[in-house]
């Protein structure tokens, strides 16, 4: 099985402005039923600096890359770097500068907040007084005598974020931060990243939602089936993978149906709407129709997904089959 | 890693598990003492009259069938001489004494080694549970993980809490035998006599104590690494509880030539220095008879320490190799 060269969208950065680089990183779980391959030559780099969105759909391998560069779990072969140092023989020298949140967070559940804070502050000797600041930077100040095991979703994933926050570190990797949090708490930590990016800091944050990253990342990579697919600039990526489309709204579709498409554009009817595809620009839809008297009234830009994206990308990269193959 | 011990140790003593075992222990070590003190208390004055009533009663009936008992024991013993020339039926000791009556005054210097061997059972117990699930509770909760973002270093991570679990209970085991001794000690002088309790046996009883307080730090560091391997509180008492009841119990009753191989016979073998037991020698002999009997076997200090020792070895060993490669999730 060959891996398909990923496609760089930007030159490769020379290692010391990376903050994470892998090579060849693989890993096969094995069990009872076999093996399964779920990371499977996998090259990541991610730059030094600023919020970097780490996408692919559920059980493409994020968590599993994650995990392998904190030394949870060994990887089968390649190599990983985090600030230049290989890992995880290295990893003493660079885990005080990384702050992590592996998928759900984990405390001592019979604890309070405060105290799981305090046993891992002394861990790192790292004066006390810290933790009341950063119980209080993320919101938990008046909860944090409580059990853990009281808090809902939304506080665990602060408590997690507070954790973090004890080493003061210059990379945060956060694996899908804003799992079960609702509007409010997703804008708080969405939010957080973007400061702390805007700080200098770099964080490499995973998730399958595309508009999640897209609002935070500056750059960003995406995964499938364990290899990476593409990386580079949000909008060099994802504006290049999928053309947008448009939803039109207007009083008699069929006819502005046909007068588009004789106009050399791809159009189908969806539901009383018209959909142009591959075509963002509004404004020339709405001055062909209204030059045969049809009028606009709804005009939706239709945002590519993740799935469309990697759905592209798979195909591109002719994957697919190799999934299926596994 | 003295600072990742202290955390642990923290972490030790800040949970309910210990908290509840420690509690047990201590409600434990009360109704020793109560057992110490029904056995020191001397009868009451009417159980004496009772007992003297008995033993007149006794003296009377003597006067009376005393000769004709003597004469029967005889009979049979000269019997039984035919088969066994060497056969005693002690038939000049039927007499009714009134030393045989009543109760034995208790005394501290034989009181005390038992109470000190069923303390440190206990306390061995304690420390496997708190040591077990002072670890196991890590894994089943996920909080392990996040530890390793913390500190990476995984034979640093497992030497401070095997450290801590065994430190932390040295206090513990020091507390408990201490307060079974002065409780003993302060019941037997005021129900019963401390006579004849001498510097060397004081000396011993220390030794023993020691011994004990080194068996509850190697208990609390094996169930630790139990707690490692099995990743769930619960799992390492079933296997625990399995262990003794199955081959303890079970096997060792079934197989009195492994007893040596047992656990509470090493136990005892360490603690008081050296164990004896029974075990049955069967023969055949010139006659032809099959027949069994018991004798009273010595395992030595020697074997108890270095088998033990040898267990805990290879329990703690097994399970840093095992924490050292394991993927944590
Ligand atoms: N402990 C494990 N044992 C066996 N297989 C595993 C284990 N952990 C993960 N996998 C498998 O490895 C693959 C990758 O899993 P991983 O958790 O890395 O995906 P992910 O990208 O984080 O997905 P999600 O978006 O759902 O979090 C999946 O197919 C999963 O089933
Ligand atoms: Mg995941």
């Amino acid at each position: 099985m060959t891996t398909p060269a990923p496609r760089h969208l930007q030159p490769s950065p020379s290692t010391s402005e990376l903050a994470i680089s892998t090579r060849g990183l693989r890993k096969t779980y094995r069990n009872r039923k076999g093996r399964h391959v779920a990371v499977a030559g996998l090259d990541l780099d991610v730059p030094l600096g600023g919020v970097h969105g780490f996408l692919g759909p559920n059980g493409s391998g994020k968590t599993t890359t994650i995990r392998m560069l904190l030394g949870l779990i060994r990887a089968d072969a390649g190599t990983m770097s985090i600030f230049d140092r290989e890992v995880p023989q290295h990893l003493p020298e660079v885990v005080g500068r990384v702050g992590a949140i592996v998928e759900s967070p984990k405390f001592f559940p019979a604890f309070s907040g405060r105290k799981n804070l305090q046993l891992l502050a002394e861990a790192i000797d790292c004066p006390r007084s810290i933790v009341d600041q950063v119980l209080e930077q993320s919101g938990l100040g008046g909860r944090g005598k409580d059990k853990y095991k009281t808090y809902s979703l939304g506080m665990k994933q602060r408590l997690a974020i507070a954790a973090t926050l004890l080493k003061e570190p210059d990379l945060l990797i956060f694996d899908e931060p804003t799992n079960g949090l609702d509007p409010a708490g997703i804008r708080e930590i969405r939010n957080t990243m973007r400061s702390l990016g805007e700080q200098g800091k770099t964080v490499l944050v995973s998730s399958h939602i595309l508009d999640e990253v897209e609002q935070v990342a500056d750059t960003v990579s995406i995964i499938g089936h364990g290899r990476l697919l593409a990386s580079g600039r949000v909008a060099d990526v994802i504006g290049d993978q999928t053309a947008t489309s448009l939803r039109v709204g207007v009083a008699d579709p069929v006819t502005a149906q046909r007068i588009l498409t004789d106009g050399g554009l791809l159009v189908r009817l969806d539901g009383g709407l018209l959909v142009v595809e591959g075509f963002s620009d509004g404004a020339e839809i709405t001055r062909r129709l209204a030059a045969h008297d049809l009028f606009v009234n709804e005009l939706i830009p239709v945002r590519a997904d993740l799935e469309s994206v990697f759905l592209e990308l798979t195909a591109d990269e002719g994957l697919e089959t190799a999934g299926a193959a596994r | 890693m003295m600072r990742l011990t202290k955390v642990e140790l923290r972490r030790l003593f800040s949970r309910r598990l210990t908290t509840v075992a420690l509690l047990g222990a201590l409600a434990v070590t009360g109704l020793m003492l109560f057992g110490a003190f029904t056995e020191a208390k001397p009868l009451s004055a009417p159980e004496q009259a009772a007992q003297q009533a008995q033993f007149d009663q006794a003296k009377k009936d003597w006067a009376v069938n005393g000769d004709q008992q003597i004469q029967s024991c005889l009979d049979a013993q000269a019997e039984q001489q035919k088969l066994d020339p060497k056969a005693n039926f002690g038939c000049n000791q039927m007499e009714p004494n009134l030393a045989n009556w009543g109760k034995p005054v208790a005394k501290f210097n034989q009181m005390m080694p038992n109470i000190l061997l069923a303390g440190s059972y206990l306390l061995a117990f304690v420390a496997f549970l708190v040591g077990a699930g002072f670890v196991a509770a890590e894994f089943s909760s996920g909080s392990m993980a996040n530890w390793l973002t913390f500190e990476p270093r995984r034979l640093r991570v497992y030497v401070s809490k095997l450290g801590a679990a065994g430190l932390g209970l040295i206090p513990v085991a020091v507390a408990v035998l201490g307060l079974l001794t002065a409780g003993s000690w302060l019941i037997v002088d005021h129900l019963a006599s401390t006579a004849g309790t001498t510097a060397k046996v004081w000396g011993d009883l220390a030794l023993m104590g020691g011994r004990a307080v080194a068996l509850a730090v190697a208990a609390a560091m094996a169930g630790a690494a139990m707690g490692v391997l099995l990743r769930h509180t619960a799992a390492v008492l079933g296997i625990a509880v399995g262990y003794l009841v199955l081959v303890e119990g079970v096997f060792g009753q079934a197989f009195q030539g492994a007893r040596p191989w047992l656990l509470q016979l090493n136990f005892n073998a360490w603690l008081q220095h050296g164990a004896t037991y029974f075990a049955q020698t069967c023969k055949t002999d010139a006659q032809g008879n099959y027949n069994c009997q018991g004798v009273e076997k010595v395992l030595s200090f020697g074997h108890g320490s270095a088998y033990l020792g040898l267990l805990v070895v290879l329990t703690v060993g097994l399970a840093a190799l095992v924490f050292r490669r394991r993927d944590v999730s």
